[in-house]
């Protein structure tokens, strides 16, 4: 079956360029797609640490541009890479991206004290990163002075000659959903370990460069050491294709801080701290899954959700640009459990970030089309569908709760039955996973029912 | 629906052609004959056209055709298609079935058709380089700017000589103008310049230098492309193409120094032979006084944590030599600092040498940096730093002795008499360190991993489509087995409801054949049939010519599935009790109560059997050979022969020889085992189970499975399949082989696993020593492994010299680093190690050495044994080895010493407490 994807057309008034202004200084401007910033320039000032801000935005881009797993069907068709996503905000900001295979989030977090400006503009967009400027780019040393300019009119351009540069990438729809989801696993991130810059300089730069498909591997952290073992031990934190840690060695160098945050679903995030950026890697289970494929949010869209208070959250996330769950519980009329059900449900929608340092929600509109949102659960629809054909027959029922049904399936009826407050299914999709990649779409079709 | 047969006798004469498939008077038709405007012919071709692509094989082809017998029947349809102008398919434009003929016919064509044949070709560039370039040279098309086009022209000139390539380059500027193209892209799979250069017909390099010399090709930019090159940070294989060709130029100092920038910008390459290339070039550079200081801070940096040692010492050398001129001391040594943060002890010393010689933990900022560097210098030269450092000293031990003491006395008297607990209390008590490790095989099995069946039919159906889909665990599948012989009752009406998916999804793995001639093949049917109630099969499945293991179980499987007819449950006699096990108990109650089972089902049952409670006398004459509690008169049938292999398990002809082999200038060790089972007895089934090697990890998953008993065949075996990887590292090493099927609480560590850790712990692939480590880790810690294990692993290949001691960095330093018993156990396998002969001092000795001196300095001791300290005065030379053992002989007894060997007996006591708890179900 082919895989669905949506073109997009990322639209730039210029191609990114970086060059000299004289002898000691020189410009980097980064091409923002069209967005209806109220500045022309997103973003306009100094780079105070330029040779180390600039490997953290290649490294950015590299991610967008990384493919860690390459199913075995598909030959060599790769798709083109997306652009990073920028975010501006609460003194901040934030370059997204994620790789091509769906199993890596990348955000590079640019503090107050990383620039020489303010931060003006507000809002979300796609920036250009073209090669020729990544080539600029890497030829950057410690000393330079670096202009940053992020904006989406070039009219200070000399060059500037009035053309639309448009990058059409057809996106496959999972790459959208795996972006979008990824955020709905940060806030279950836990913190699980902390060093030193030297220790995970050693332990990044002694990651094999290949990348093992299905290879789990449990961290031990040490005295001065972080060592990879196969066997979970006490205090060890699972991580899943941790060779795709790789790509930050080059930046190890001048890590203050690591942060390894781990959860129950085996998902890990990498949290490299510099004394004026943050950059956080998120890694799905293994190699070869996809954020995408995890269903976690599913449950979150039969939930009973309150949709005033979801307007209630985003207007406070609009207005603040930032804010944790309890400054959120203070300003807006609902319990925890509702607060944190409406912010999963706009994370998986694309419309806010977590960020684990600052355990906050930032505001951040995902700058695709709108549309892809509602395509993006297909267990949902397919799910929705069951329940809409009726394709089902209850057997069993107990204060209105289904304690054995039947799901018509594609040529069986599978059974779902309710064993110890959860349900189990005779699908392959149940069968092989467990529910520890989200409900199957007949389970899902019960939740619905009772919802 | 498209007619084959000809309609004229220009057809006729085409299909002659085509039936005697002479692709060469096909062109030659077409080339005397435009056919573009002839609707006929065009139809005429395209018929036998689709008719060949859809037809695959070609045998079926010429069968159904009368065409002559050929390997590839579609080619000449396909020549005969782009002949005629059509392009109704991409393959058509396949180059290699053309020739000058064919593009002649092409050109011809109008400028449209040209250009929809310059875009087919150009879909893939790589193949179609020669027509693209052609058509280019004719100026049809523009030059073309992918990457796929310059990697075709790498491809195109694999074959030519060297005479060939340069005279093209030398006459035609086109050619010559595609050369820099080359340093803009890399190549794809095995088209890239290196590989032309190590398999192709002639040798980039001398073709350039050659040119270069005779001022076809300009020198100075051809330096320049090289350097360009390099920062794209090719693959690493195809980047040293560049780098060496860059030195193969010979490059004067003065060209070097207009190309300095390029150096310093290369320091921060990816690939670390470029980086050492640059900082060679460097070197050169600063010698000279080329090189500014600020030049080098702000690029070394990255140089500073390369994993080469080599390439670190140089940067150092560079550093420390700015240091001297320098005004500005301070910055340069903070940028000194980041080597503290290599692996090698050497490298950090050489370090802090340079900061102590400047006296440099007087400035703050160097204080500091050193400071978060603390924990990862070696215990070796911590006596170096400042005592202000705040290095995390690791906590010695955390173990509570009166907690011990009461959890002892709770055990008293209970515990089995291997785990003599009493002499390592009392030695406990008085400090003394025992290194003893347990025969777990005279203990009865441990409480943990029961094997729990399933309840009811519905979770059997559910376990059922758990396991097809998740054919890994092994005890799960026993679970199955049980199932479908427990629940071979009759089912009522829902059953056929509720099993319809496993019907399903068993049918379509069994028929897409996913799991022929696998383990797996039989456990599908099986379920099918308990399922279905009728059996399913695939003529692929399985074969009976299987021998071994795999036949075996199929034999156990195929009786199981004869027996599920739907209307009585059975239970089976070799379900285990625990993990793979029986209880002996169990097994004789079970041999009472089961009314009928096959042989192969005894047979299994017995080869799972553990011993359990030494004064159980089974009552059952078999079982009882078998444990060694009573004897056969004879032993004839298959049975009493398996209960005759485990009574006494027939041993092992092993050992271990290491050989240094030469290929012209490239030496290596090998590494081979020779194992085999010492008597042919047995029956001739039994023989064929217990004598075969192991070529991948499922062989070994089965032997386990079949053997859980048989610990020294397995490990044997692992040994045999290891030894692939001690001189290469295999790039196809099956990441199956993993923890869970290599360790085993419950089996003896004999020598045989001696030789397999030893494989492990000095294996090429850095998975496999990982592996290692972590299975030594958690034997020390289960009490399986003493030093006295480690030191004979280690000592099969020390002894003669030849080892590859390096390899212990990476999967013996962990270990000794897991906690204080680990530490002390393996300081004394090592100090074991140096008390015994060796032929000669191995490569890289120095290894172990260093591993040891941290060790010793870590737990306050000293190398006290006589024989050790002579070994070591005996190395020979000043080298690091050298240098170590005078050293380490130079150390004395610390205050940490006491409280260590406390500590790690108690340790030491501890892990026998919490066997006997978890044995006694505590």
């Amino acid at each position: 079956m082919a895989a669905v994807s949506l073109s997009h057309t990322f639209e730039y008034p210029y191609e990114s360029f970086f060059r000299k202004l004289d002898s000691k200084t020189s410009e980097l401007s980064l091409a923002a797609a069209k967005s209806t910033l109220a500045f022309p320039y997103f973003f306009k000032g100094k780079l105070l640490k330029p040779e180390r801000t600039s490997a953290q935005l290649l490294a950015v881009a590299k991610i967008a541009g990384s493919r860690f797993y390459i199913p075995p069907a598909m030959v060599a068709k790769m798709i083109l890479a997306s652009d990073p996503v920028i975010t501006s905000g609460a003194n901040k900001l934030r370059f997204e991206s994620f790789s091509q295979c769906c199993g890596v989030y990348c955000r590079l977090d640019l503090l107050q004290n990383a620039v020489d400006s303010e931060f003006k503009g507000r809002g979300t967009t796609n920036v250009d990163f073209n090669l020729p400027m990544r080539d600029a780019l890497t030829k950057l040393r410690r000393g330079s002075d670096v202009n940053l300019m992020v904006g989406s009119e070039a009219f200070e351009l000399e060059s500037f000659d009035g053309k639309v540069i448009e990058k059409k990438v057809d996106l496959p729809l999972r790459w959208y959903k795996g972006f979008i989801e990824v955020q709905s696993y940060s806030p279950s991130l836990k913190l699980a370990h902390e060093c030193k810059g030297p220790v995970a300089q050693r332990f990044l730069s002694s990651l094999p460069s290949t990348v093992s498909a299905k290879g789990v591997c449990y961290l031990i952290p040490g005295v001065g050491s972080i060592r990879q073992s196969q066997r979970p031990a006490r205090n060890s934190i699972m991580v899943g294709g941790v060779e795709r840690l790789r790509i930050l060695a080059p930046l190890a160098r001048e890590i203050e801080k690591m942060r390894i945050y781990s959860s129950e679903n085996g998902v890990s995030a990498f949290e490299l701290i510099f004394p004026e950026s943050r950059m956080i890697l998120t890694l799905s289970p293994e190699a070869c899954r996809g954020f995408s494929g995890e269903g976690q949010a599913l449950q979150m869209l039969v939930d009973d959700l309150d949709t005033e208070l979801v307007d209630d959250v985003l207007y406070e996330l609009k207005s603040k640009a930032q804010l944790s769950e309890s400054l959120l519980l203070e300003s807006v009329e609902g319990d925890a459990d509702h607060v944190k059900s409406a912010l999963s449900w706009l994370g998986s929608n694309g419309i806010v970030g977590f960020d684990l340092f600052e355990d906050q929600w930032f505001h951040r509109e995902f700058p695709y089309e709108p549309e892809v949102a509602d395509r993006i659960h297909p267990r949902y629809k397919s799910a929705n569908k069951i329940v809409s054909d009726k394709a089902f027959e209850i057997i069993k029922e107990e204060d209105r709760r289904i304690l054995e049904a039947y799901v018509k399936g594609s040529g069986v009826q599978h059974r779902v039955r309710l064993v110890d407050g959860s349900y189990r299914c005779t699908c392959p999709w149940y069968s092989k996973h467990q529910g520890e990649r989200g409900v199957c779409k007949h389970i899902l079709a019960l939740e619905i029912l009772k919802s | 629906m498209v007619s084959l047969s000809a309609q004229n006798d220009e057809q006729k004469v085409l299909e002659r052609i085509f039936l005697n498939n002479d692709i060469d008077a096909c062109v030659e038709f077409f080339y005397k004959k435009d056919y573009r405007s002839d609707e006929d012919m065009k139809t005429f071709v395209r018929g036998w056209y689709e008719k060949s692509e859809k037809t695959r094989s070609s045998e079926k082809f010429c069968e159904m055709t009368g065409m002559k017998e050929c390997w590839w029947h579609q080619d000449i349809f396909r020549t005969a298609m782009l002949c005629c102008g059509d392009l109704l398919n991409e393959k058509i434009a396949d180059p290699r079935r053309m020739n000058d003929k064919v593009y002649e016919i092409c050109i011809r064509r109008d400028e449209e058709w040209q250009k929809r044949w310059a875009k087919f070709l150009l879909k893939d560039a790589r193949s179609n380089w020669l027509f693209i370039f052609q058509l280019f040279s004719d100026g049809i098309i523009e030059r073309p700017d992918q990457a796929d086009y310059y990697v075709g022209f790498i491809s195109y000139y694999y074959r030519s000589d060297h005479e060939t390539t340069k005279a093209d380059i030398i006459n035609d500027s086109l050619i010559r103008d595609h050369i820099w193209k080359l340093f803009e892209y890399d190549g794809v799979g095995d088209a890239s310049l290196a590989n032309s250069d190590c398999y192709g017909n002639h040798n980039w390099d001398e073709v350039f230098k050659e040119l270069a010399d005779e001022n076809v090709l300009d020198r100075s930019r051809l330096l320049k492309c090289t350097l360009e090159a390099l920062g794209r940070d090719f693959l690493q294989y195809r980047a040293g193409w560049y780098s060496r060709f860059h030195e193969f130029m010979e490059p004067t100092l003065e060209e070097m120094a207009s190309f300095k920038e390029h150096y310093l910008h290369l320091c921060g390459s990816t690939i670390p032979p470029t980086v050492s290339f640059a900082v060679k070039a460097l070197t050169k550079l600063c010698k000279e006084g080329l090189v500014e200081e600020k030049d080098l801070l702000s690029s070394l940096p990255p140089v500073l944590v390369q994993k080469s040692k080599g390439t670190v010492k140089s940067a150092i050398k560079l550093l420390s030599a700015a240091l001297k001129k320098s005004k500005n001391k301070q910055d340069v040594l903070v940028t000194l600092c980041t080597a503290l943060g290599h692996e090698a002890a050497d490298i950090q010393k050489s370090v802090l040498d340079i900061l102590i010689k400047e006296d440099a933990f007087t400035s703050s900022e160097v204080f500091d940096t050193v400071n978060s560097y603390a924990d990862l210098i070696s215990p070796s030269l911590k006596s170096l730093l400042p005592e202000t450092l705040e290095a995390s000293d690791e906590a010695l031990s955390e173990v509570d002795f009166t907690e011990l003491e009461d959890r002892y006395n709770t055990l008293k008297g209970k515990w089995p008499d291997e785990l003599k607990l009493d002499e390592f209390y009392e030695a406990s008590k008085k400090g003394h360190f025992i290194d003893l490790k347990i025969n777990p095989q005279r203990l009865p099995l441990e409480a943990d991993l029961p094997f729990i069946p399933v309840a009811s039919i519905e979770e059997a159906i559910e376990l059922c489509l758990q396991y097809i889909e998740n054919p890994i665990c092994g005890q799960d599948m026993e679970r199955v087995i049980d199932a479908v012989s427990r629940f071979n009752c009759p089912k009522d009406e829902s059953f056929a409801k509720n099993a319809a998916p496993l019907v399903k999804r068993c049918k379509k793995i069994i028929d897409n054949g996913t799991y022929s001639y696998t383990l797996m093949y039989y456990i599908l049917v099986m379920i099918h049939k308990w399922a279905a109630g009728e059996e399913h099969t695939n003529k692929w499945g399985a074969s009976d010519d299987i021998e071994g293991e795999l036949l075996f179980w199929n034999r156990r499987l195929k009786g199981v599935i004869k027996k599920l007819d739907g209307k009585k449950p059975f239970s089976l006699l070799s379900i285990p009790t625990h993990d793979f096990f029986i209880k002996a108990e169990a097994l004789d109650q079970r041999l009472e109560e089961y009314d009928e089972y096959s042989n192969f089902d005894f047979a299994l049952a017995l080869l799972r059997v553990s011993p359990g409670d030494p004064d159980f006398i089974p009552k059952n004459v078999i079982l009882r050979h078998a444990l060694g509690k009573g004897k056969l008169h004879s032993v004839e049938s298959f049975v009493e022969h398996v209960a005759d292999h485990v009574r006494a398990p027939a041993g092992f002809v092993q050992s271990i020889t290491l050989e240094r082999k030469y290929s012209g200038s490239e030496t290596w060790v090998t590494a081979d085992i020779h194992s085999k089972r010492e008597a042919d007895k047995g029956h001739k089934f039994l023989k064929s189970l217990t004598w075969g090697d192991a070529n991948s990890t499922s062989d070994l998953f089965i032997k386990k499975l079949i053997m859980p008993n048989d610990g020294p065949y397995f490990f044997s075996c692992t040994a045999q399949y290891l030894s692939m990887f001690y001189s290469w590292a295999e790039g196809g090493f099956e990441r199956v082989l993993q923890y869970d099927l290599l360790f085993k609480k419950h089996w003896h560590h004999s020598k045989e696993a001696e030789a397999m850790y030893g494989f492990g712990l000095l294996a090429s692939e850095r998975y496999i020593q990982d592996l290692f480590a972590d299975l030594l880790i958690d034997g020390i810690a289960e009490g399986l492994i003493d030093s006295q294990f480690i030191c004979n692993s280690l000592y099969n290949f020390t002894g003669s010299g030849l080892a590859i001691c390096k390899r212990l960095m990476r999967s013996l330093k962990p270990v000794g680093d897991t906690g204080l018993l680990h530490k002390v156990i393996v300081r004394n396998a090592i100090e074991r190690l140096l008390c015994l002969e060796h032929k000669e001092v191995p490569k890289d000795f120095y290894s172990i050495l260093e591993i040891y001196q941290d060790i010793l300095i870590q737990t306050g001791a000293e190398l006290s044994d006589e024989k050790a300290r002579n070994f070591l005065e005996t190395i020979p030379g000043k080298g690091k080895a050298s240098k170590l053992a005078k050293a380490i002989l130079k150390l004395t007894k610390t205050a940490k010493y006491e409280v260590s060997q406390q500590e790690a007996a108690k340790l030491g006591l501890l892990v026998r407490i919490e066997k006997a708890e978890s044995i006694l179900g505590m």
